[in-house]
């Protein structure tokens, strides 16, 4: 019963297509984990990124482009599978998941992209 | 919780030693040959081996040449490097070094070409407390010889290099590395010595790296990335990795490929406002001309901030898109597709609700 109530209050405001979960503190620790073993120049330009898109949610009420839009143009962009002849039932599956967690990467990368310091030289 | 650092810093001394080189074409026997090396823009991170004659069957060594106590020209030479350490990683961030053959004829330098070797990867040829001897192939880009030179190919050619890396650090940590140069790809222009670095290349054929010896797999991921490292100023970077997009004349110039922060720059101060700024497109041909100008390097020529922003943002797109490992990295897609399945899945919602459960009645 309290289940089903708290589910309702929290998701309620939300329009269809977002992440039905909380984002709970172990699935950013996962997300930091793996972001933390990409090569170092993908993690600066993940890092441009989120910054950049996070510069384009803020002005959403013109634009239109909250982060669940943004996931959604930047999701199959910035994620794809080595494999060239993926199955296609298979791709159309992958999408979802390809949008949510560039959705929770854009939204959280304040907690999971570390800010590094210039590398030039 | 106390932040762990993120990087740290290391003073290294390298010791390498040009041994020679091999495969090199029939044109350059009796020619006298030379090695330069570069690691940054220093003065002091440069120099050059002494003059060796190659033979007719076109190889030549450095080894033997006796160097002149205090002369400039060395064939091992020591160079120290501040090496950083991502402590997140354990990995020891890119340093690289650029070694270019040389031939000296009628009193002209003609570069004939070049090769790149990552010093970080010196460093970290793992767990061999013996030092160990190791031969790596590498591939050269070959400077196409001035006009009245006959077009020379080149099967196979390479340079041998002892290197020795050491870690003041730690006890005694040292190593050989032997380093071959292979697999040629010629260049297009004159490569005369004027411009040192900066002659135009043109990627021909594809180079294979071959390894033998006690390397581990990264190794051989990494020699490829340092053979990207030595691409010349304006290729096509569109479906090249992220790493060529940073690097200009072997130096590591940028953290983000420019093609994204120049956009994205114009678009912050001109288009955040425009009603579905990266959802729509551009027309397919302004796209097509944006990304030539990025590919050729005339971006400066053209005024961006006159482009249509769809335009700016389906070329922003489609760069990410084309490369060859996504920004997050391919070979870990399942992973990262299994966090998103983790984001819509209930049984992720009902663990995060059984948490807030235990919180309200404890």
């Amino acid at each position: 019963m309290l289940t089903a109530v708290i589910v309702t209050e929290s998701q309620k405001d939300k329009p269809p297509g977002t992440t039905i979960a909380p984002v709970s503190a172990e699935l950013l620790h996962e997300l930091r984990e793996l972001l933390a073993k990409c090569p170092v120049e993908h993690q600066a330009s993940i890092l441009h990124l989120c910054q950049f898109l996070e510069r384009v949610q803020e002005h959403d009420a013109a634009n239109k482009m909250t982060y669940d839009n943004l996931a959604i143009v930047f999701g199959p962009t910035i994620l794809s599978s080595a494999t060239a002849n993926a199955d296609p039932f298979q791709m159309i599956a992958d999408n979802g998941m390809k949008i949510a967690v560039t959705k929770l990467l854009l939204s959280h990368w304040r907690d999971l992209v570390a800010v590094r310091r210039t590398n030039r030289w | 919780m106390a932040r762990r650092p993120l990087s740290d810093k290391v003073a290294m001394r390298f010791t390498i030693s040009v041994l020679e080189a091999s495969g090199l074409p029939v044109a350059y026997a009796n020619n006298l040959l030379f090695v330069s090396w570069r690691r940054g823009s220093k003065k002091e991170n440069q120099g050059k081996t002494t003059k060796s004659m190659c033979d007719r069957n076109g190889h030549v060594s450095w080894e033997e040449s006796v160097t002149a106590e205090g002369d400039k020209d060395k064939n091992s030479f020591s160079l120290k490097a501040t090496m950083t350490r991502d402590s997140k990683q354990g990995k020891l961030e890119d340093k690289t070094i650029a070694f270019t053959l040389k031939r000296q004829a009628e009193g002209k330098t003609t570069r004939l070409g070049h090769t790149i070797v990552n010093l970080s990867e010196l460093v970290e040829v793992k767990d061999h407390d013996l030092p160990t001897v190791t031969t790596l192939e590498l591939p050269v880009t070959t400077a196409k010889q001035s006009k009245n030179d006959p077009k020379i190919k080149v099967p196979r050619a390479f340079i041998v290099l002892g290197a020795l890396s050491s870690l003041p650090t730690l006890a005694y940590q040292q190593r050989a590395l032997q380093v071959r140069i292979s697999s040629v790809v010629e260049n297009e222009g004159d490569a005369s010595e004027t411009e040192e670095g900066a002659a135009p290349a043109k990627v021909l054929t594809h180079a294979r790296t071959h390894y033998n010896g006690p390397l581990s797999l990264s190794w051989i991921a990494s020699l490829t990335s340092s053979r990207l490292v030595g691409q010349p100023k304006h290729v096509d970077i569109f479906g090249r990795p992220l790493l060529d997009a940073l690097v200009v004349d072997g130096k590591r110039v940028y953290d983000v490929p420019p093609i994204l922060t120049k956009i994205a720059a114009i678009i912050e101060a001109n288009s955040l406002d425009v009603e579905g700024i990266f959802r729509l497109c551009g027309r397919t041909s302004e796209v097509k001309d944006v990304q030539t100008a990025f590919s050729e390097g005339r971006a400066e020529a053209i005024d961006l901030g006159a482009v249509q922003p769809h335009t700016l943002c389906s070329t922003y797109k489609a760069y990410l898109r084309a490369l060859p490992n996504t920004l997050l990295p391919s070979d870990m897609y399942n992973e990262f597709i299994a966090i998103g399945a983790k984001c819509m899945l209930p049984h992720s919602l009902t663990h995060s609700l059984t948490h807030s459960l235990i919180h309200l009645f404890v």
